[in-house]
Formats: structure tokens, sequence, C-alpha cells
């Protein structure tokens, strides 16, 4: 297949490489024309006219007068202000004067002189003595000017700036790593002009010899950094002004040594509006799962796709199988997998509008990480150290238990509420309780903690840089096995100590190392080769809360095991390893023209296991039970993704200050996933694997090979560098789809930097950027979505009812009509800087519809071959805003004070479910009231039959599930997401910012929960055990009992709240202390997270969201709640 | 000079490049992709030995679809529940305020567009095996003409009968409305409206008749179409087609379906007897215990001691706490070997009872004579192991072991006696075939009786309205009603 592939991909480049010889020739063509003009004040091109000049003048200011001038005629007027001091005013009168005698007349008396190329319609102003020589000088032989434009803070090349020959109006545009060649020109004195939007200006003059080639580098300082930043594109990088669509960036580097990130969901957690970052739990190795400007999806994936350094990954959490632990609740996410130390930054591209050129599968965004490489220069440590612990914040309810007698026999009992209004008990004024969580012997909640270290070292002389990275991460998780249980099941099975996966079953180790090396062929040529090599241990056992509520136990009761124990002899355990590489060329043939080819390749390998030793739970348990018997989950599963892109840009300036940039390119995915899965019971004594099992319980075999392959062209046009139109098309063809189904993703946008418009009145202060973006995108189906698939079973039984051969089954029916999800998406916004982007405003609206929604739609029972078949019917609409604010709000000696306020609102609406289609659920609950798909509803939202009414018909002060009135019908009750959020991440400065403090809140309104914590322990609360409580709230609780028509309606909370995420304090030690350890800096950090949430919300935490139903489902089930954690941190560079 | 070399090549370079990129860009070559290890695949059928297997399939899902287990219950044991062969066997609690499935079935309350999961599972089961059961004989008998040409033609019309013997049950269960939904091999699927039940039998005799054009060796199959073209006819009021469709059959013959008692069919549905004979539980709520006088109206299967309805009390799945309740295990398919005992679903039996129906019709004593030889051969032998095609092996009676003799009837006088001792034959001769439901829908459809007096009627010992309800069969699946484009639900619930 990959063979293919480069075949096809060598047919494709060969083609490209033949259309660039054709348009070199050209090229080559014109350059000779021009040669032979030569000219210095006219062109003696034939059809070329020189425009004259109708104007009156009196007493103008000289340059508005060239001004008037140039803008009469249509022409651009070019000059440095540095270098060209138009001063003074002029008067005048031209009748029909030729142009470059109009302007020679403005310039009378000065030492400027005058340019004026009618090719590119410009009149260029140069320094007298710089040209002196020029025009009278006899035909020398050409001269080569080649160097590179780098930013005056990072050091790196500029792509895009214009480099001009004032002296002869020739430009040339730096490439993606600032390098610009221009030649052949003219030897002798030259003004060399490099311009870039966002950058002041920068002008040398040369004196370039014949036959030679000079070497310059322009260091340009940066005056907006909206207007400076680099993002990517899936045709490449692009300077962000020049694109019409919002992309958020992340500094991973800088937020990573200031806050403390366990992972990548941590880095990405509120710093990005628009993205939403989902918690599964507070244990460690939990997964997160990402969703990009909302829910688009109703079958089909919603997460966004995985970008590293330009090459596809996994990102995916692992399927809900029983070796990933029941209900996904601690499967590690793929994409925490990733170090977060050795990511330089992350970019989100939030939908079909930026990602159109990621085609089929990135209608819900792309994630963009690149990582760190090296610089040139002296070799370069850095040393990392994190010691933490962590611990459980929230409070528990109180549960008690009412005593008395039972009815018939007189035996003493437990006497709730509702058992004495059933009759069942007398109760007496006694009650027992106790919070089991809050106790030392009988609580499951222990203090965690993490350890990591991190080494890496980069330098490298100016043709090869290297980037070397190592680091380790041990981390326990906050659960234990009760010391209460610990000491009883000691004492039973008679051992001094049990083993450590049973004490502390939540732990996980990471071991990973990185290494980049970047490097040049050439001048035209350049590679990086990236390998990334993971390994991953990680135990997870009960969240340590299962049942323990619900054990109410009075000071007298006698010592005895905490419910839930039970869990603890289960060994889960699951090893990952991962290899991540990539490869990638760069080559300059021309300064026009780039190509590029990036190979990459992520495998990775999981084995996982549910281990019950044989016997381990004796003698607590029943020796005949399956428990004693032992059993073993085995599950073993890989996935690699492979891909190829291959591209090719063409970026060069026209004439009348046109550009144009033309990128195409080819991409191939492929991912294969094999899974197989073993469980097996009656395990031997001391048996650990399904082979030493007596009984194969069930095996299953499972996986898929998906294959894409994209076509793009990516066509834009820029006027002056301020104004960009682009437009797009990607056509995909895929093995999920058939080659007969090829959907083409068009886009188009539009972008215009209106302060640097010579008409902006405040340009000096302020930076404004208008754009908007049109693009569609998409997302496939599973490998196999479409075909109608036939198992083949073995036990087909013959006529004396033994087994005879095969037989199949249809267990698929498959769609061969089924395309990719289509997500039309329409944003709009700006960017406004003020006082040098101190002030900084990025907005963006967005609507974002997605039809032919993939839809399991139930198939009739006449036809019933695997319950559903997908189909595209769905319509979602998705509409919201963005915003960020960045405010560097003091910036005095002694203190400094950052800002950056962010927004996202969001609203989701299933439009249309397609025509007989019935609203259906997608979760658990009554009727899966909890995660609901209902037409001009919010995709998952919470539905649940309300609570019309209750009388205490018997007036015994007790409401009984009879007396509850439930409606037969489900009422909406609100959406399972947020409506909006806000995040503040603030960043202060001491004593020249050696004393530096960040602290992160965050803000989220309108979420909807299933209280599952109150829906499992409500009977415990005193409103259930003490008389005199409120009807209505026992009402709401008991209604969930109701025979025949259970509501749980009174679990569903409205959720607020606000959370202090993160506190850094960081002290960088001073330089003469760390130089005499021969430390070139030396930092020591005190980090926190978690420090405290203030919400309406009665259950553990409202930000932790599981999910069973394809990852759709968002409520807050049993898993833990966001731990706290104290860090101390070390950094020192070398 | 190189602008005019350029100028010159580069078009035909051009074209060439354009040319060599296409004829290298086999798209479907770049994304055709081969089923993972474990994944179903695709192309299973489009072999020959891919075709066979397709057709064993068929065969799977037929006998999934009727003697196969479910909860509470396929083919034969719904049909035994809503008619008066089986009662649920649940015990009368107070407080059950809900039906089981099977009490749904057991009582008749069986309402259209039932929505209680419960019992719309057990509604839908049935009719889900039965149109599998139609849709893949339709793709095997596709995939054996298109890549197994050369295997007998036997084996087409094998599914051919399967077809319209999954027909037939369909109507006999369910209420006029039938879809005849179709999925073309290799092709798409087409949703069909609900079709009266006349038309379902007149298309299932059409099965039939297409199966005895390819069976033409298979003595088997033959009879089995013969005996399946027989019931067809007669549900259409046909007696004398019915009688001419089953000529030739011989009395001996039977179509088993066949089950492991170790290895439940991959497609989850064993044999019901398995769960019978190990878990009461499952009989209680599942599967039910023989009836006597159900519902008034019921026949004396218990008291009469008719030994073919023979049934053994099973006392260990007696609740102790209500020791009235009696559960019933009949003989008839657990006696010998619970589990893989076969269970006949057309027999030469049938034959003679048709060919006697017949008789009765035309008048004269003939049909007694046929009903007497019947009861007098003792127990029905094997049939002979000649039929290579099917490989029977040894084969067995429609009874295992045994059967003594029967004295021979005495034609009574009235027609309506008559006719009540031919159902009764019927009903002794073929209990828990699958066929007493149907002829209970007879006796009013064709012979006019009333509900009140052919179904079990009166008080109902449990569930929610403890009083049998109204329906004479079962009800069109809800969900059908609603995934269905082209279906609107039961054209009538009459007989």
């Amino acid at each position: 297949m990959m063979r293919s592939f480069l075949k096809c991909c060598c047919c494709i480049l060969t083609l490209l490489f033949l259309v660039q010889v054709d348009a070199q020739s050209q090229s080559v063509s014109l350059r000779t024309d021009e040669g032979q003009g030569g000219g210095v004040f006219t062109s003696k091109r034939p059809g070329k006219q020189i425009p004259v000049v109708d104007m009156i003048l009196q007493d103008v200011p000289r340059d508005s007068a060239l001004y008037a001038i140039a803008k009469l005629v249509g022409y651009g007027l070019v000059y440095s202000k540095q270098y060209v001091k138009l001063t003074g005013v002029v008067s005048a009168r031209f009748n029909k004067t030729p142009l470059p005698e109009a302007v020679s007349t403005v310039l009378k008396g000065t030492d400027i002189i005058s340019n004026i190329s009618v090719t590119s319609k410009s009149i260029l102003l140069a320094p007298r003595d710089t040209t002196k020589s020029a025009p009278v000088q006899a035909p020398k032989s050409p001269a080569r000017v080649k160097g590179k434009v780098i930013d005056s803070i990072t050091r790196e090349g500029i792509e895009g700036a214009t480099i001009e020959v004032a002296t002869t109006g020739k430009q040339v545009i730096t490439d993606a790593d600032g390098q610009f060649y221009v030649g052949p020109i003219e030897a002798g004195n030259h003004l060399l002009v490099a311009r870039r939007i966002g950058y002041s200006s920068k002008a040398l003059k040369l004196d370039l010899s014949e036959d030679e080639t000079d070497t310059i580098t322009f260091v340009l300082g940066a005056t907006s950094t909206v207007l400076t930043s680099v993002v990517t594109t899936g045709a490449g990088d692009r300077q962000k002004y020049q694109i019409g669509n919002s992309i958020a960036t992340i500094d991973a580097k800088e937020v990573v040594e200031s806050e403390s990130i366990k992972n990548i969901s941590d880095l990405l957690a509120n710093r990005a509006p628009g993205l939403q970052v989902f918690k599964g739990s507070g244990s460690v190795g939990s997964p997160s799962r990402l969703r990009v400007r909302g829910i688009s999806s109703i079958n089909a994936s919603n997460g966004p796709i995985i970008m590293m350094d330009g090459v596809r990954i996994s990102g995916d959490y692992t399927q809900c199988k029983r070796p990933d632990y029941s209900g996904c609740t601690a499967s590690p996410s793929r994409l925490d997998d990733i170090d977060p130390d050795i990511i330089e930054s992350i970019e989100v591209l939030k939908g079909p509008a930026a990602s159109t050129l990621f085609g089929s599968d990135a209608a819900n965004g792309v994630i963009v990480i690149k990582t760190k490489r090296g610089a040139a220069g002296p070799t370069r440590w850095n040393l990392g150290f994190d010691q933490g612990i962590t611990s459980q914040v929230r409070d528990y309810p109180f549960p008690m238990q009412r005593l008395g007698y039972a009815m018939s026999g007189g035996k003493p009992s437990t006497c709730g509420l509702l058992d004495e209004a059933r009759g069942s008990c007398v109760p007496i004024d006694s009650t027992i309780g106790s919070n089991l969580l809050g106790n030392p012997l009988t609580t499951s909640l222990a203090k965690g903690r993490e350890t990591s270290v991190n080494v890496d070292v980069s330098g490298g002389v100016s043709v090869l840089q290297y980037f070397i990275s190592v680091g380790y991460v041990d981390q326990l998780g906050t659960s234990k096995l009760p010391d209460i249980n610990n000491r009883l099941i000691r004492d039973a099975v008679g051992i001094s100590k049990l083993p450590g996966w049973m004490v502390r079953p939540n732990k996980q180790k990471n071991t990973s190392g990185s290494a980049r090396l970047t490097g040049q062929f050439n001048n035209n040529s350049d590679f990086s080769l990236g390998a990334n090599f993971l390994k991953l241990s990680n135990s997870n056992g009960p969240d340590g809360m299962s049942g323990i509520l619900m054990d109410v136990r009075g000071p007298s009761d006698s010592i005895r095991i905490v419910p839930g124990w039970e869990t603890f002899y289960v060994q889960r355990s699951q090893d990952v390893t991962r290899a991540l590489t990539s490869a990638t060329v760069n080559w300059r043939p021309l300064t026009w023209l780039t190509g590029n080819a990036v190979y990459g390749w992520d495998f990775s390998s999981r084995d996982s296991r549910e281990l019950n030793r044989r016997n381990s739970c004796l003698p607590l348990c029943d020796p005949s039970g399956q428990d004693a018997q032992g059993y073993v989950y085995s599950g073993k599963y890989s996935i690699s993704v492979q891909s190829l892109n291959l591209g090719s840009t063409l970026n060069r300036p026209l004439k009348n200050g046109f550009g144009i940039r033309t990128a195409v390119g080819a991409q191939y995915v492929r991912t294969y996933a094999n899974d197989l899965l073993a469980a097996a019971s009656d395990l031997a004594d001391g048996g650990t694997s399904v082979a030493q099992a007596n009984g194969l319980t069930s095996s299953e075999e499972a996986g898929g090979e998906l294959i894409t392959v994209g076509l793009y062209l990516d066509q834009s046009i820029s006027l002056n560098d301020r104004l960009f139109l682009g437009a797009a098309i990607r056509r995909d063809v895929s093995s999920a789809l058939g080659s007969e189904v090829a959907p083409l993703y068009p886009k188009w946008s539009i972008s215009w930097v209106a302060s640097q418009e010579p008409f902006f009145p405040w340009k000096d202060l302020v930076s404004l950027r208008l754009r908007a973006a049109y693009g569609h995108a998409g997302v496939q189906p599973d490998a196999d979505t479409k075909l109608r698939l036939l198992s083949r079973f073995s036990d087909f039984i013959d006529e004396n009812g033994d087994p005879l051969g095969n037989y199949l089954s249809i267990s698929s029916i498959g769609n061969s009509n089924l395309r990719p999800e289509r997500s039309v998406e329409r944003e709009a916004g700006f960017e406004l800087g003020i006082l040098n982007d101190r002030f900084l405003l990025d907005f963006t609206v967005f609507r974002k519809f997605t039809r032919d929604a993939i839809v399991n739609r139930p198939l009739a029972p006449s036809i019933d071959f695997g319950g559903n078949q997908a189909q595209n019917i769905g319509d979602v609409l998705n509409t919201g805003a963005e915003a960020s604010l960045s405010m560097r709000l003091l910036e005095l000696e002694p203190v400094t004070w950052n800002l950056n306020l962010g927004y996202g609102t969001r609203k989701n609406k299933l439009i249309t479910l397609g025509p007989n289609v019935s609203p259906f659920s997608a979760g658990s609950g009554f009727e899966g009231d909890a995660s609901r798909v209902v037409p001009g509803y919010p995709l998952f939202s919470r539905w649940a039959r309300p609570i019309i009414g209750f009388d205490d018909v018997n007036g015994d002060g007790v409401i009984v599930p009879d007396e509850v009135r439930v409606s037969d019908s489900l009422q909406y009750i609100g959406p399972s997401t947020s409506k909006y959020d806000l995040s503040f991440l603030n960043t202060f400065g001491f004593m020249q910012d050696r004393i530096r403090i960040t602290a992160n809140f965050q803000y989220v309104n309108g979420l909807t929960q299933l209280n599952r914590f109150l829906s499992q322990n409500w009977q415990y609360l005193p409103i259930m055990q003490v008389p005199g409580g409120s009807l209505e709230e026992q009402a709401y609780l008991v209604a969930s009992i109701k025979q025949g028509n259970p509501s749980d309606y009174g679990f569903y909370e409205k959720v607020d709240f606000f959370r202090f995420n993160s506190l850094g304090v960081g002290y960088t030690i001073p330089g003469e202390y760390t130089k005499r350890l021969r430390m070139s800096s030396a930092t020591v950090s005190l980090l926190a997270t978690n420090l405290g949430i203030w919400t309406n919300y009665n259950g553990r935490d409202p930000d932790v969201n599981t999910a069973s139903a394809g990852g759709n489902e968002y409520f807050n089930g049993s898993a833990f709640p966001q731990p706290r954690t104290w860090t101390l941190r070390f950094n020192l560079a070398f | 000079m190189e602008r005019n070399i350029m100028k010159r090549f580069s078009m035909p370079i051009l074209v060439s490049g354009i040319l060599l990129a296409a004829s290298a860009c086999s798209i479907s070559d770049l994304v055709n992709t081969s089923p993972a290890p474990g994944t179903p695949d695709p192309d299973a059928a489009k072999t020959a030995a891919g075709a066979m297997d397709q057709y064993r399939g068929a065969i799977t899902e037929f006998r999934a679809a009727t003697s196969g287990y479910s909860t509470p219950a396929m083919y034969i044991v719904a049909s035994a529940l809503i008619s008066d062969e089986m009662t649920s066997g649940e015990y009368p609690k107070e407080g059950n305020v809900s039906f089981s499935a099977a009490s749904a079935f057991d009582s008749r309350n069986l309402l259209e567009n039932e929505r209680n999961g419960t019992i719309a599972r057990g509604i839908s089961d049935p009719w889900k095996g039965l149109q599998r059961t139609r849709i893949t004989a339709m793709n095997s008998i596709a995939a054996l003409r298109k890549y197994a040409p050369n295997a007998p033609k036997d084996y087409i019309g094998h599914a051919y009968a399967l077809w319209g013997m999954a027909e037939v049950m369909l109507a006999n269960l369910y209420c006029s409305g039938i879809p005849l939904t179709t999925i073309q091999f290799e092709g798409e699927y087409d949703y069909q409206p609900g079709s009266a039940s006349a038309d379902v039998y007149k298309h299932a005799s059409d099965m039939f008749d297409s199966a005895l054009v390819y069976a033409v060796d298979s003595l088997q199959f033959r009879y089995l179409a013969q005996v399946g073209k027989g019931w067809a006819q007669l549900n259409l009021n046909n007696y004398q087609a019915a009688s001419a469709a089953v000529a030739g059959v011989p009395t001996s013959f039977v179509y088993y379906n066949r089950h492991s008692a170790v290895i439940p069919l991959s497609i989850g549905t064993p044999n019901f007897t398995t769960v019978l004979s190990i878990n009461g539980g499952a009989v209680k709520l599942g599967f039910g215990t023989v009836s006597d006088n159900e519902g008034i109206n019921g026949l004396p299967y218990r008291s009469s001691n008719d030994p073919r309805t023979a049934s053994s009390l099973i006392p260990e799945w007696q609740d102790p706490e209500y020791p009235a309740t009696e559960i019933w295990s009949p003989d008839r398919w657990t006696q010998n070997s619970p589990g893989n005992a076969p269970i006949a679903l057309a027999s030469g039996v049938e034959a003679r009872l048709i060919e006697a129906e017949a008789q009765l019709k035309q008048g004269g004593a003939a049909w007694v004579s046929t009903l007497n030889d019947l009861r007098n051969s003792g127990f029905v032998t094997a049939p002979g192991s000649t039929d290579t095609t099917w490989n029977p092996g040894t084969g067995a009676a429609l009874f295992e072991g045994n059967l003594p003799g029967l004295p021979s009837l005495t034609a009574p006088a009235s027609m309506a006696e008559q006719v009540d001792m031919l159902f009764a034959e019927r009903a002794y001769w073929l209990f828990l075939t699958g066929r007493r439901h149907s002829d209970m829908r007879r006796l009013i459809r064709q012979y006019g009786r009333t509900t009140n007096q052919v179904f079990p009627r009166g008080s109902y010992p449990t569930g929610p309205i403890r009083v049998y309800g109204m329906a004479v069969n079962a009800s069109a699946p809800y969900a059908e009603v609603q995934h269905n484009p082209k279906y609107t639900g039961c054209i009538n619930r009459d007989a």
C-alpha cells in the first residue's frame, strides 16, 4: 500500500517538478527581457507608457506631494523613512509632465533621487550618495546577494519578509527559514530594504562587487505580536496575519516551566477559548476528552485529530473493553502519553474553516504539536526535578441510619423513614452513622505523590543542531485499601504485609526519551529527524469509595471490613510502549519555491490485564465462588499510524504590490489497529495468565485498517502584504468510503491588516486585523462501517447433532452509500492590539453546520442484522463566540502583571435526525435519559420525567413513592456541556521577573449534571432518616424508586463553578550565585493545583466527566474528583 | 535559446507527466485494505465454500428462529404460549404489577405498539428470527447460484423451503400485515409494507413451489417443501390443494432441527430444551409448563394421559413458597437427550393429517380412517439413509422411544364434533411443533368458531390485569412501526 502511494506521489512530484520547470523557464525569459531594458528611470519594454502628471502644488509638504503624485498615476511610493528624509514644502505646476520629471521637480534641492519602475508601478526613493555612480557606469558583470531575515528576539528566520533593492525596484520574499536570494543585479552601491508586516523595516547599504555574492543578515524587531506569529495550516506554516481563521497558540514551553503540568490535557485546559478538556477522573492516568467548538457528531468521533511535528499521531483514548477498565474511567489517554516537557508549542485549529486542508478527519479541529529543537551554539543542559503530594479535598455527606425494631419478630433493625412509613419497623430514638472517609481507620483516601525528573540537552553548529530529552514520572494516586481492611485481611490470611498493588492500587510510571536532529544539507535544503519513545506502566484499581457511604455503623459496632474492599484484590495493570518517529526534508530550489516531505510513524502497543488470583480473596469470600477460583482478562492492543505528506509551495511577489502563494500537496495516512482479548476463569494456583486457566471464557479478535489519501491545492493572493485572499480545496479518498466516494472540501478566507493601510490614523498605537473564513471538513466513519460483514462460525450442527463445518451469519448490514460527515463553518473576527499590543483583543464568532452526520439508525426488525445501520441523516448546528484579552497591566521596574482572559460560549442544537428516526438514548439513566439525542435540543442533552406533584396522603410526614406523581413523558433538563466558560490567567513578575507568580482561575456556567453520587447514596441522608424534613425534597428523592415509573429528575443539577486551578511561585536565583555553580540559571518553584472550587453542585466534582457511549455521554460518575497537588520544582540550566 | 528549448519541450513533458501520473495513481489501489484478523469478512460468501457457508447460515437461522431459545421464546414456544399448549408458569405473586413477556403471550395481552421493553422484545424476537431466516435463505440462494454453480441444486431447493416455512410461521404467529422486506445479495435492502396474511401464505406457497423445482434428488427437501406447501394451502382454506401438495410424502418422514447439547449456536440461541433442562428459573419465566385445560377452552394435554403429550412434574423447580404451582416438563423434546433433542419441524404425520382434513371437508369417513391409521401405527419409524444429499444419518422418529398404539377413534355425528376431533388429533400429534396456534386461528377463520370458543379465556393468575386478553395473534413489533418507513402496523388483529 505504501509502495503504491510512493509510486503515485513520485508521479505527482514529477508532474509538479515539470510544472515548476515550466514556470522557471518563463521566469528566466522574463528576466532576460528586463535585463535588456536595464534603464534606471524608464522602462523600454514595449507597451509600457510613462504616465504624465497634471497637478498644481502650492506649498505642499514634500512627502504629501509625492504621495499625491503617486496616487494620481496609480503608483506605489517606496522609501525608507530612516534614510529618506522628506522635509520642506514644494510648489509646482505640472501640465502633462512626465512622471520622472514631476518627481524630480518635487525632489529638487534634496539629496534624494528617484527610481521609477513602470513595470512594478512604483516610485522608489533613495539617498543620492548610494547611487551616485550607478546611472553612468558602463554595464558590469552581475553581483548577487543572499542572506537571512531574523527576529531580534527569537533569532529565528522570518518568513515572508520582502527584500527590496531600492535602487532597482527588484523584490524577493524570504522563505520559511527567513532566507532570501537576490540576483543577478548590477555591481555597485545598492540600498536593500527588508520589510515585514509587524516588524520595523530595516535598510542596508551595500557595495556589491562583480561576480561575487554578498551574504547579509537583517535583524528585525517586532512591533506587533499579532502580526509576527507563525501558525500551521494544512498547507504548511503561514504568517498568522495572512490567514482568515482563528488559531489559538499555546506557548507550551513557558506554561510547563511556570505551572504544574503533568500531561498535554493539563497544558490545553483553559488556554484556548473554544477548546474544552473533559477530565475523566482525578485518578492517576485517567483519560481526557477534547472537544473543539462543541459536539457535532452523533455516532462518529467528536475528537480533534492530533498532528505532531507535521505527522499524524494517535490521540484517541482506547475502547471501553474490560482490560481497559469498565467505563473507561481510568484508561490512559493516548494523547497524554506525550511528555509535555518536549513540547515547544501547541496550536488549536478550531474547525473546518481552519482545518479544511486536513480533510476527512478534521471537522472537529486539529491539535498541532511542535516539539522542541536544538539551536546552534554551546551545549545547553536543562535539569528539572519535581516532587509533589496530592490529596482529595472534597467533603462528603455524613451518612446515617435510624434504628428500630422489625415489625415481625421484634428484632432490632434499621428503620429509616421509608421503612417506618411502609410499616416494616418501629423506630427508636437513635441513629447511627459515621463518615468512613473521614475516619483514618476506615477511609480509602490517602495522600498521593508525584515525582518527576527531566533532563534535556541541546546545541549544535549552524548546519546541525540537536535536542535530546529524557523524562521519568512516578505518580501514586489517592486511593488506598482502608487500614481496617488491611489489618483484617492480614490477620485472616496470616501474612505480615499485603502486596503493594492491593494497598495502593492507583499508580503510574512513565519513562520517555526524545531526540530531534535538525540540520542543513546545503543552502537550499534542510532536514529534521525526530524520535520519541515512551514506556508507561499503569495500575488502576477501584476508586476507593464504592459503597462506603452506604455503610453506616455506630461506635459500638464491631470492627469489620469496609464495603467495597473486594475490588482491591483484583489487580488491574496496563503497560504501554510507544514510539513516534518523524523525518522531514525541506527543499528550496528557488527562493520562491519550496518543497517538503514529511514521514511519520506512531506505533503503540498496550498490554492490559485484569487479574484475580486464585484464592486471593480467601478466607473472606465464598470458597466455591467464582472470585475464589480466580479469573483473568487479557488484552493486547496495538495501533500504528503511518503518514506521508508531500507538498510544494510557490511564493513570490507580483507587480503592483500583488503577491501569490500557491501550495499543492498530497497526504497519505494509514491507521492499523489490532485488538486481541481473552478472558479465562478457574486459574491454577499461582496462575496469572490465560494459559494457566482451566476455562477459556471468551476470546475476541478485532481491529481495522483505514487508509486516507488526500490532495490539496491552496491558492492565496496578497495585496501590499496587507490584504490576503485565499481559496483552497482538498479531495480525499479513503478505504472507509471506497474509491468511488471522493469528498471535496473547499475553503476561502480573507484577512485584512487594516492598521497597515496608509489611511489608518493610529498605526503607531493600534494594530487591527479583520478576518473571515469559510471551510468544509469531514469526519469519516470507522473502517468497516460501510461494508456488509459476515461472521463465520465453525459450529454448524449436522444431522447427528455434531459440529460439522462453518456457517455464515450477517453481522452488519453495512451501507454502501455512506459518506463522511461534512461540517461547514463560517467564522469572522478581529484582532485589536493597542499600545504595541499591550492590550490585545482577539474575537471570533463562528457558525458550524454539520450535515450528513452519521447516525447509527436502528433497523426495523424485518432486517435486523446488527441492530442498526450507519446513515448520513443528522444535521447539527454549533454556534458561538470566542474571545481572548491579553493585557500587560503593569510594566513597572519592580513589578509586572499580565492578565489573559479567555471566554468561550457555544450553543449546540440537533436540527434534524432524518425522516422516521425517533429520538434515542446514548447512555444510562432511566430510559437513558441521562444523555439523549432529540431534534431541536442539544446533542446528548439531559432529560427526565418531571415530578408533577406529591401529597402526604396519610399525613405521616413522610413521602413514599406512591405519593409522588411523575409525568409520563420526558422533559428537557439542560445541556450536558457548559454554555460558556471563562479563564483568568495571571502572571506577576517581581524584582525584574526574578520572582514569578502565576495564578489561574476558571469559571464554567450552564452545565447540567446528573449527580450520580446523590442517586447512589440518598437513602442515607438525614432527610430520609430524621422526621421533619422537607416533603418536597423527599418527593424528589423517593421518585427514583417509584414502582413502574421511576424518575431521576431530582438528581439533576444545573451547575456553575469557579475553580482556583493553579498557582505557581517561582524564584530565579541571582546570577552571581548560579555562576559559582557553573549554572546559567536556576529556578525553584512552588506549584499547586486545584486550590479551591466554589460551586452549587452537590456531587463530587462537576468537571469530571466519564463517558461510555462512544465518548459522548457526559456525566459525573463514581470517579474521583480532581485532587489538589503541591509540587516543589527545581529547574537548573547549564 | 534557453527559453526556446523549454518552450519547445515543456508541453510534451507536461502532458507525459500527467499521463504517467494518471496511469500510476490507481486510487482504488491506494485505499484498498484487507480486514484485520478477527474482523468479519465482507467477501466471505463470495466463493463456492462461502456460498455453502451462507446456505448453512440459513439453516442455522431457521433453527434459531424456531426451536432456539430466547427470552422468553422463539417461534415454537411463543406459539405454544399464546395457544393452549403451554402456560407461563409464573407464580401468582401479590404485587406482581407487570407482565413478563411469557405471561403477556400466555394471557394474550399483546397490545399494538407495545413499548414495555421486556414484552416488546418477546414480541420482536421470533419476528426477527423468522425474518433473518427469510433473508439469509434469499441471500444463500443468490450466493449458491453465483459462486457455487456446481453444488447440488437441492441446496437451493432447501433454502427456498426454509424461506417458505419462515413466511408461513410469520403469518401464523403475527397479525395480518407482515412486511416481506428484502436484502439483495451484494445489494441494498428494501423495506416493504405489510402484506396481508393470505398474501404471505400465497408467497410462501410460491417459495415451496420453487423449492420443488430445485429439490429433485433430495427427498428430504422435497418432502419438507411439500408439507410446507400443504400447511400454507391449509391456511389459505385450500384443503384439496393442501392434500395434493403432501401427496406422496411418506408417513415416516420427519424434518428435524438439530442442536448441540454442549455448543450453543454462535448467534446466541441454544436449543430451548437446553435451557429447559438446566435452568428452572428460565423455564418459569421463559418457557412455561405444559398446560391442562388452559383457560376453559384448552385441551387436556396432561390429564388426558395421551402419550403424545406426556409431561413430567419437576419437583425441584417448584417454589417452596408456592408449592401449588407445578412445573410440567414436556417429555417430547426432553425425555431422552435434553439439549440436543432433535425438534421436528415437518413430518409425514402432518401430511396424513392434512389429507385427513381435506377428506373431512369432502365428507365421508375416510378422514377418521386416516387418523386411525396413524393412531394404530404405534410409532413412526425413521427415514432411510438413502438421501446422501442431506447426510441424514440414522434419523429419528417423530417420537423418540416407543409410542404405544392408540385406540381407534369413532367419528362423532356432528360436523362440529368431527372438527374438534380432527383438530385435537392435530394438536396431540403436532404438539410443540408450532402448529396448534395456527390451527386455533383457522378454527375461527375457516370453521366459524368464535375466539371465546377457541382460545383460553377467563381469569389469569398473575400480572397486572389478571384476565386473559383478546389477542389471537401477536402484534407487530413496535420497532417495525418505528423504523420501517413503509410499515404502518397490523392491517387487522383478526384471526
